[in-house]
């Protein structure tokens, strides 16, 4: 009797929404040249640090320490300039994508990784904005699983609008207002 | 409701006792000091230069060491006593309340629904009063414990049930559930899934021994070892530096007494180990109620660890390689790992353990848990070849390179030697990629993973917290994916696994969480 209501049908693992059609959508313009201007800007002072240090008369270097001082600036400074240049090409590629179940975020340029949430395992949900951040209109969006503070999930470089909007949203889905 | 508040009444009369402030039974003191006793010790690396000072002390004046132990022990006893006289708590309307602190005072109030865990335990000292010491667990944002140091039997089990009919009453509340046929339910029905015998436990120490381990952390002091040994072997007439002389003895004898001395240290270590695994699960019990599993066991100390089946997140087997020749495996119950439990080495109290199980009896224990799982039948996948490539290119080759232009002109036979290693490393490698194995049915996520042990894990899907994709430029001229399945119990990651096959999974698990609303936890 009951038997014939109860349907039990297969799911076709093709017709199931999928991750590899997300729609992504970019972070705002300010974002990235934010960001490199910051590595810049600390690639510049770590070079001078370094310069100043070499060629301060106070304090002469002895012939043991000036090598050392001598290549690991080199070093520093080769990194930092590194970070800056990777800065500029991988995170113009930073996105996020939003459906009406999950988030999704992606990034890298040589490792991609993309990452999406549930909304229904959310824990609770955090904006933050640091002072450059709130200099120039942005936010960081941070989600909260139970999956541990590893495992968190961060939307950067966000204008605080859609920030707000995409707070707002989960914070009214009903998988959040039911099971949170 | 009257007939709610009659049956809620059985374990909530006697524990009328418990509601005016009171102190814990006066047996507490010995466990108070006890405690502290364990907590000085446990600091033994910051004590060790103290306790040499004492050493040289006792041979100079063994009268003033006498006094200063006497001191000693007069000083643990009164905190003892001071904290034991300065604990006091109280059981009213659902709500636990302490009052603790020799300097700084603390008040904690516990309502009955935000302790996740009601653990029992049984030191040795209190079985001849009857006696518990009742610890509550609170888990959420910062972990806390609660200790009731010693309650007679009775009452503490009466605190643990009022405690747990108020987590249905709760959860039921809104679903206006039958709330008295669940409580009665509750009282009674526990059904004994599995023990474990002695010899059970005896394989379990046996082949969960980390002698391998011991030997490596004691090789500092190898050196010093081996001194005294010799000094006092001498002293009974044995020269036993002169076995391992190879220039006096032939290389048979040699050989011979160095494959006797590690048979030796190995058999020490190993009894250890088994008289670790017979203290901790000796009459080792599995209960299931209507809504958790418990396990109780122990020698001295009788532990009990509770969970609530919702709260479990995937069940996990484990066969370490001696295992396989026993032919046994070991089953993990695992739920929410707190972090910070987890550093401080609490979080085995949240895992439930069934130590040395037959495949069988295994399989019989997953499908209580699990009805539906497929683990025993189902057909793993592997994963991609190019798995091995980062090891064998990044690891090896710098290895075998390294070492030929190094040893080759010096030392031939170390760079023989070298080229055997940088194989096995290889070897070992090659293993790790055949062990690598995905499934997944309609409920289930199944990954096999291992080296020389296996392990294996069954994940209900719904269970899913978080889901990343990930890949390198490579991997994706390649058409390859890792897949990392995030849940509270942690992170499982499918390596190098063809890209179609990991979103195939990822839709279908994202599809599983969003559309079934069942909850995690």
């Amino acid at each position: 009797m009951t038997t014939e209501t109860f349907q039990n049908l297969p799911v076709s693992l093709a017709q199931l929404p999928s991750l590899d059609t997300l729609q992504w959508q970019t972070l705002a313009p300010s974002y990235t040249p934010l960001n490199v201007w910051l590595n810049v800007a600390i690639t510049s002072s770590v070079a001078l640090l370094w310069l100043a240090l070499l060629w301060q008369p106070f304090w002469p270097l002895s012939t043991t320490l000036a090598p050392v001082v001598f290549w690991s600036g080199i070093v520093l400074c080769v990194l930092c300039a590194w970070s800056c240049l990777y800065c500029y090409f991988a995170y113009p590629l930073k996105a996020y994508a939003l459906r009406q179940h999950d988030l999704s975020f992606q990034r890298g340029l040589f490792f991609k990784t993309s990452i999406t949430q549930p909304i229904t395992r959310i824990q609770h949900i955090e904006l933050k904005r640091g002072p450059l951040e709130r200099r120039f209109g942005l936010a960081t969006l941070q989600v909260f699983s139970a999956g541990g503070a590893a495992h968190t999930f961060a939307l950067p470089g966000l204008p605080v609008a859609d920030a707000e909007t995409i707070r707002h949203f989960i914070l009214q889905h009903k998988d959040t207002v039911q099971y949170a | 409701m009257l007939e709610n508040h009659s049956t809620q009444a059985a374990p909530a009369s006697s524990l009328n006792v418990l509601q005016q402030w009171q102190r814990v039974s006066p047996i507490a003191l010995v466990y108070f000091c006890l405690h502290l006793l364990k907590g000085i010790f446990s600091n033994v690396s910051i004590l060790a230069p103290l306790l040499l000072l004492f050493y040289k002390g006792i041979q100079r004046s063994p009268g003033y060491f006498m006094l200063a132990l006497g001191v000693l022990i007069i000083v643990i006893a009164t905190i003892g006593m001071m904290q034991y006289l300065a604990f006091r708590f109280r059981v009213s309307e659902d709500t636990v309340e302490i009052q603790s602190g020799l300097l700084r005072k603390k008040q904690l109030n516990l309502p009955f629904n935000r302790i996740q865990n009601v653990r029992l335990l049984q030191p040795l000292y209190y079985r001849f009063s009857n006696h518990l010491c009742v610890v509550l667990d609170t888990a959420g944002s910062n972990q806390q414990e609660a200790r009731l140091a010693a309650l007679p039997n009775n009452l503490a089990e009466a605190l643990q049930q009022a405690i747990y009919i108020q987590h249905v009453a709760v959860s039921h509340s809104e679903a206006n559930d039958d709330l008295t046929s669940q409580t009665t339910e509750l009282v009674s029905d526990e059904a004994l899934l599995c023990t474990r015998s002695i010899s059970d436990l005896i394989l379990y120490g046996i082949s969960n021994n980390r002698a391998i381990l011991v030997m490596g952390f004691a090789a500092p002091f190898y050196v010093p070892i081996t001194n005294i040994l010799d000094q006092q072997l001498q002293r009974f007439g044995i020269d036993a530096s002169q076995w391992f002389n190879y220039e006096q003895q032939s290389w048979f004898w040699f050989v011979l007494a160095v494959i006797a001395t590690t048979l030796v240290f190995l058999l020490i270590i190993t009894l250890f180990s088994i008289a670790a695994s017979v203290l901790t699960y000796y009459h080792f019990r599995l209960l299931r109620t209507h809504d958790r599993y418990i396990r109780r066991s122990g020698l001295l100390t009788r532990h009990e660890i509770s969970m609530k089946r919702s709260r479990l997140q995937w069940m996990h087997l484990q066969q370490d390689g001696l295992d396989k020749a026993f032919g046994r495996c070991h089953i993990h119950y695992e739920q929410i790992v707190s972090p910070l439990a987890a550093v401080q080495g609490e979080g085995q109290h949240g895992k439930i353990m069934v130590p040395a199980l037959t495949p069988a009896m295994a399989q019989q224990l997953l499908q209580d848990v699990y009805p539906s799982n497929q683990l025993a039948v189902v057909q793993f996948n592997p994963i991609n070849w190019r798995y091995i490539l980062p090891g064998l290119v990044l690891i090896c080759l710098p290895l075998l390179v390294a070492s030929q232009v190094f040893f080759w002109p010096t030392a031939p036979s170390l760079a023989y030697l070298s080229i055997g290693v940088v194989m096995v490393i290889a070897a070992l490698q090659i293993l790790r990629w055949r062990r690598f194995g995905y499934a997944m049915d309609a409920e289930y996520f199944y990954l096999r993973r291992g080296l020389i042990g296996i392990d294996y894990f069954c994940v209900p899907l719904h269970k899913l917290q978080q889901l990343k994709v990930s890949q390198h430029s490579f991997m994706q001229r390649a058409g390859l994916r890792h897949l990392h399945l995030v849940c509270a119990a942690g992170n499982l990651t499918v390596p190098y696994m063809p890209a179609q096959a990991a979103y195939d999974i990822a839709n279908y698990a994202l599809y599983q969480v969003q559309a079934s609303h069942r909850s995690w936890m």
